[in-house]
């Protein structure tokens, strides 16, 4: 029996990509114009800071002194219509002029930034991965064991977590693991007698594999675990919520009955049709997850005195440093951006029928 | 039906009624499966339904037998329980067995249920477009299939009598090496491949080499199905299961499939029970047709013998209500009454509220299955005299 | 699974639930579904017994009198850093004041600013959402690319920023909440209604002659505010925590006066002498979400099924 075309109808791989790649663009052009909207708040944010937009750049102490001010005035063209200020704030910050720093000692912002960001880049990695981790573990435990004790108290578990504010959390580890047990050690991405290794990557973590240097790696996990891990505690909740419902839900659908009627094991059918299926809704998380991260590291690396960006924020919060909280924001907003374009390509690789669809 | 048909079932009838077995079952070797005195009931905390009441059946080699009754009569929970997969918390054998090649497949464990599944017994559903993986290729799922039986096969270690499995493969088996390759998931292996392809072509996929690379969601309804046979032949399973395989389909896909099973009896080792409401699709493909209601079997006859001379009073309502002749001279004629409660402890023939032909016996006593023609049971008072 | 037809064409017809029952029929429905799950009902209970606390105290300070136990700013009603005992529930601070009064006196402070800007986000969000999603065209577009940019700014980070321009205090803060805060809830309203959009009844109100606005006010509004109610109420706990954590970095309201987070922020200092001094502030905060997230999932649960 002959069969239509039409059953069969798949785009060409040319088409594919293209697919993708138009895909991805859109995508892109869409971040770039929520970064033009975030710099435009920023920039009139920088406009209402009691008056005087010097203090954009300059921070508020060093505004009293007035050959500074000359000085910025001129080179900001603040004396110029709006517009005008507008294109150069643009042009400065693509140059990477995010302003000078009062908070330490004016050296440039995107300076601070450079040096702080990849510490803060491994309490993420690490807290990403302990949330997901622990999260998925729990979530399919939770839907293997459902309506009985093991699930509630999962359930107790991850609610206080969500519920609890990071710097609580962070709190709470603090003086269990620190103080009580004297099990680890605060302040500092590493043991600061060990020398950081060369910057490479400029990731200390990585540069000290690359290296050799084990003894600055263990130290940095030493360090790092606890921040991250306070972090984790707040996000894998929302992971275990969701792969557990999804989880649920798979278990009960029509093609895991088929794959259980080829004789699978309960097992095969369980990871490999089930949880494999679940991992699919947990991508949606990566957005929340993220800012989540964020928010969090402002307080749990001030706690834990972890040298990473979100301590810079805190401190620049306390001496008013309005260089270092309107650029961070812009960072911050910037890196959301990346994730949820991180996010939709993964949705493209994961999902079979976004890819071809 | 024409009438040089008739005369050939007359002779079909003269010949049978001298055959020594006069039992509608088929001689013992060439039984597959036999059902005695099943009786399933799916418990509730508001109520116990009673799906099956103590169901006999059995079905041969190389047979197309269809299950025939309206929704909730209890057909999927037999097929189901068959194959096992009914969810037994809420659901509970009371009394019986399933017996397939003599083995009490009820007494089990689920370890050993397991391993008949597939290559044993499979089954196909109702909903094609649900019933594949969304995330895996099409040829990967029927390779998953194969690959199951492959390792059964290999495996001396079963602790069931080797001898059933083993029939199965002495029948079927065309000449596979001894040893196929595990099945990874990154790409076919060239043999396993080939297999897939040759069970593709077999339910008459043209693009046979396009499809084994396709996403479920790519394929239409109809090729859904008929990958889902595929995946079940695959396995060669001395008996498949087809829960209302077509109900999802449109009438021409319907009939193709429908053709496609007629004809693959023919040529694979199978047996195929196909479950339907529809007495049409029924009347199309099947040998044997078993007539069910309210968790009863009604009637069990074969095919041309039900269409001739259906027994059962339920089997003959149902029959003048499929639309004969054109719209103006055609009436409908639905079937008065309603399906009984079933939750409730039920005394009596079922159907008798609404059957017209009731006696008073038949709301004391519920009739058993009898042999009122040869080859041709029914459940009912008109034809059976005393019974229990 | 088994659904035996039990109707006959002869039967007249079966009556069917009625798909708007009265409120009050409906209220019922609710409160006894929630009671019946446990969860949603530990979660009633906190929520309720920090919205009466939030209302005395309320009404107390509005009236100069004091419901705590002691005055929360007054220093030395006890001795310094004692540990919690019956005469102080929650221990006293570095300046010897009681902080459970401290913590009692602040509760008005975040329920207060949650349920503002809950309730402003709520209105906002429906309105501007429910008309983009009418108009469509450049309103629609625009609300979704504003909305864009303010998803890709964290709550907490952008109105730590808005903080630098307007200053910092509880008034400011709960503003520049307001700001932060409706974006989600109209794009949710925009969703919601274009669901809507195609029912038979918008098209029979449009064909009555009803205008946009009628239509939207009279018909859109109240069929999305299902949806929304249920969003708001597990998005209280998330103001909660922002506010709390805009707090504990100073920007809430300024010492003296007792806030959750800013004494958390303070007495964290002492914790390792005195550890329960920033442990009772940020065990009420995450006492309270808890809460309201049990009430919340426990709407969601009785409202979506």
């Amino acid at each position: 029996m002959p069969l239509n075309n039409q059953d069969l109808a798949r785009p060409q791989r040319l088409t594919i990509v293209m697919n993708t790649a138009s895909f991805i663009l859109r995508r892109l052009f869409l971040g770039i114009f929520v970064l033009l909207g975030v710099v435009t708040i920023t920039f009139i944010l920088a406009h209402s800071l009691g008056g005087n937009p010097v203090y954009a750049w300059l921070g508020r102490t060093a505004s009293s002194h007035p050959q500074l001010v000359q000085l910025y005035t001129e080179e900001y063209h603040l004396n110029d219509p709006l517009y005008i200020q507008y294109y150069y704030y643009i042009t400065g910050l693509l140059q990477g002029n995010l302003g000078y720093s009062p908070a330490k000692g004016f050296i440039p912002v995107s300076q601070v930034i450079v040096e702080t960001f990849p510490y803060t880049l491994q309490i993420a990695f690490f807290a990403i991965v302990i949330s997901i981790v622990l999260g998925v573990v729990l979530g399919v435990v939770s839907a293997r064991f459902h309506h009985g004790p093991i699930d509630k108290s999962i359930r107790a578990f991850y609610l206080a977590g969500i519920s609890s504010p990071a710097f609580f959390i962070a709190l709470i580890l603090l003086i269990v693991f620190t103080y009580f047990f004297h099990l680890l050690p605060t302040g500092n991405a590493a043991d600061p007698s060990l020398l950081t290794p060369k910057p490479i990557t400029y990731i200390p973590m990585l540069d000290s594999i690359i290296e050799g240097d084990y003894a600055y790696f263990a130290s940095s996990i030493q360090h790092v675990i606890l921040p991250s891990l306070s972090l984790a505690l707040g996000t894998f909740g929302v992971v275990v919520r969701v792969l557990r419902s999804s989880m649920l839900d798979i278990m009960r659908s029509n093609y895991v009955r088929t794959a259980r009627a080829k004789g699978l094991k309960e097992n095969t059918v369980f990871f490999k049709h089930g949880l494999r299926n679940a991992m699919i809704s947990v991508v949606t998380l990566s957005s929340f997850i993220v800012t989540w991260l964020i928010t969090g590291t402002i307080f749990v690396e001030n706690i834990f005195s972890y040298p990473g960006m979100g301590e810079y924020v805190f401190t620049a919060l306390i001496v008013q440093d309005y260089p270092g909280i309107l650029a961070t924001t812009i960072i911050f907003a910037v890196i959301i951006v990346i994730s949820n374009l991180v996010a939709d390509i993964l949705y493209v690789v994961v999902d079979p029928q976004i890819r071809l669809g | 039906m024409q009438k040089e048909d008739e005369n050939l079932i007359l002779e079909e009838e003269f010949d049978r009624s001298v055959s020594p077995t006069s039992s509608p079952s088929q001689s013992k070797e060439n039984e597959l499966l036999r059902i005695s005195n099943l009786s399933i009931v799916y418990e509730s905390k508001h109520a116990n339904l009673l799906a099956l009441d103590n169901i006999d059946l059995e079905i041969g080699q190389n047979r197309l037998i269809a299950v025939v009754g309206e929704s909730g009569c209890g057909k999927s929970t037999l097929a189901l329980s068959i194959i096992g997969l009914l969810a037994m918390p809420p659901a509970k054998i009371m009394n019986g067995k399933i017996e397939y090649k003599s083995i009490n497949l009820t007494a089990l464990k689920e370890k050993d249920r397991r391993k008949f599944r597939g290559t044993e017994i499979a089954m196909i559903f109702q909903e094609p477009l649900t019933s594949l993986n969304p995330v895996y290729k099409v040829g990967d799922q029927i390779a998953e299939a194969i690959a199951v039986r492959e390792e059964r096969k290999n495996d001396r270690s079963m602790d069931l009598e080797s001898e059933v499995m083993q029939r199965t493969y002495k029948v079927n088996a065309p000449d596979m090496p001894s040893r196929l390759p595990r099945f990874k998931p990154g790409g076919l292996t060239k043999l396993l491949r080939d297999e897939v392809l040759q069970v593709l072509k077999q339910v008459r996929i043209a693009d046979a080499e396009q499809v084994i690379d396709r996403y479920p969601f790519e394929l239409s309804g109809g090729m859904r199905q008929r990958v889902m046979i595929a995946m079940a032949l695959a396995q060669k399973p001395a008996l498949l299961i087809a829960d209302e395989p077509t109900t999802a389909l449109d009438v021409t896909t319907q009939a193709q499939v429908l053709r496609l099973m007629k004809e693959l009896i023919d040529e694979v080792n199978t047996s195929i029970l196909l479950i339907t409401h529809d007495l049409a699709v029924a009347s199309q493909v099947a040998d044997r047709v078993i007539v069910m209601y309210a968790g009863d079997i009604v009637e069990d006859s074969d095919v041309y013998d039900l269409f001739r001379e259906p027994l059962h009073p339920y089997s003959k309502g149902l029959l003048s209500c499929i639309p004969v002749g054109s719209k103006d001279k055609a009436k409908l004629k639905p079937i008065p009454g309603s399906v009984p409660d079933l939750s409730k402890p039920f005394v009596g023939c079922k159907y008798a509220s609404r059957c017209p032909f009731a006696m008073e016996i038949c709301s004391k006593r519920s009739p058993r299955l009898v042999e009122a023609r040869p080859n041709h049971r029914v459940a009912c008072f008109l034809y059976s005299g005393e019974s229990r | 699974m088994l659904s035996p037809d039990t109707r006959s064409d002869e039967e007249g017809p079966v009556p069917v639930a009625s798909s708007n029952p009265s409120s009050a029929v409906r209220l019922r429905e609710i409160l006894s579904s929630i009671k019946a799950d446990k969860g949603a009902m530990v979660g009633f209970v906190i929520v309720a017994i920090f919205v009466i606390v939030a209302l005395a105290e309320f009404v107390a300070q509005s009236t100069g009198f004091l419901l705590a136990p002691y005055n929360p700013i007054k220093t030395n009603v006890g001795p310094q850093y004692a540990a919690p005992s019956l005469a102080h529930l929650m221990g006293t601070d570095n300046l010897g004041r009681d902080v459970f009064s401290r913590i009692i006196t602040a509760t008005p402070n975040d329920l207060g600013v949650s349920f503002t800007v809950i309730i402003f986000a709520l209105c906002i969000g429906a309105i501007v959402g429910s008309y983009a999603a009418f108009h469509g065209g450049i309103l629609d577009e625009a609300l979704m690319r504003v909305t864009d940019i303010f998803f890709a700014i964290p709550a907490l980070v952008l109105a730590m920023s808005i903080a630098l321009a307007l200053g910092p205090g509880i008034t400011n803060m709960t503003v520049a909440l307001m700001i932060i805060w409706w974006p989600p809830y109209a794009r949710l309203a925009r969703g919601e209604a274009l669901k809507i959009a195609h029912q038979n009844y918008i098209e029979a109100a449009r064909l009555s002659g009803a205008g946009r606005s009628k239509i939207i006010l009279r018909h859109v509004l109240p069929n999305i505010s299902l949806t929304l109610l249920v969003y708001a109420s597990l998005d209280i706990g998330t103001v909660i925590l922002v506010y709390a954590g805009l707090s504990y970095l100073g920007l809430g309201i300024k010492p003296p006066y007792p806030d959750w987070g800013q004494m958390v922020s303070a007495y964290q200092d002492f914790m390792l002498s005195y550890p329960w001094l920033p442990f009772f502030p940020g065990l009420i905060i995450a006492l309270g979400v808890i809460g309201f997230s049990l009430l919340g999932d426990g709407l969601k649960n009785t409202l979506t099924s």
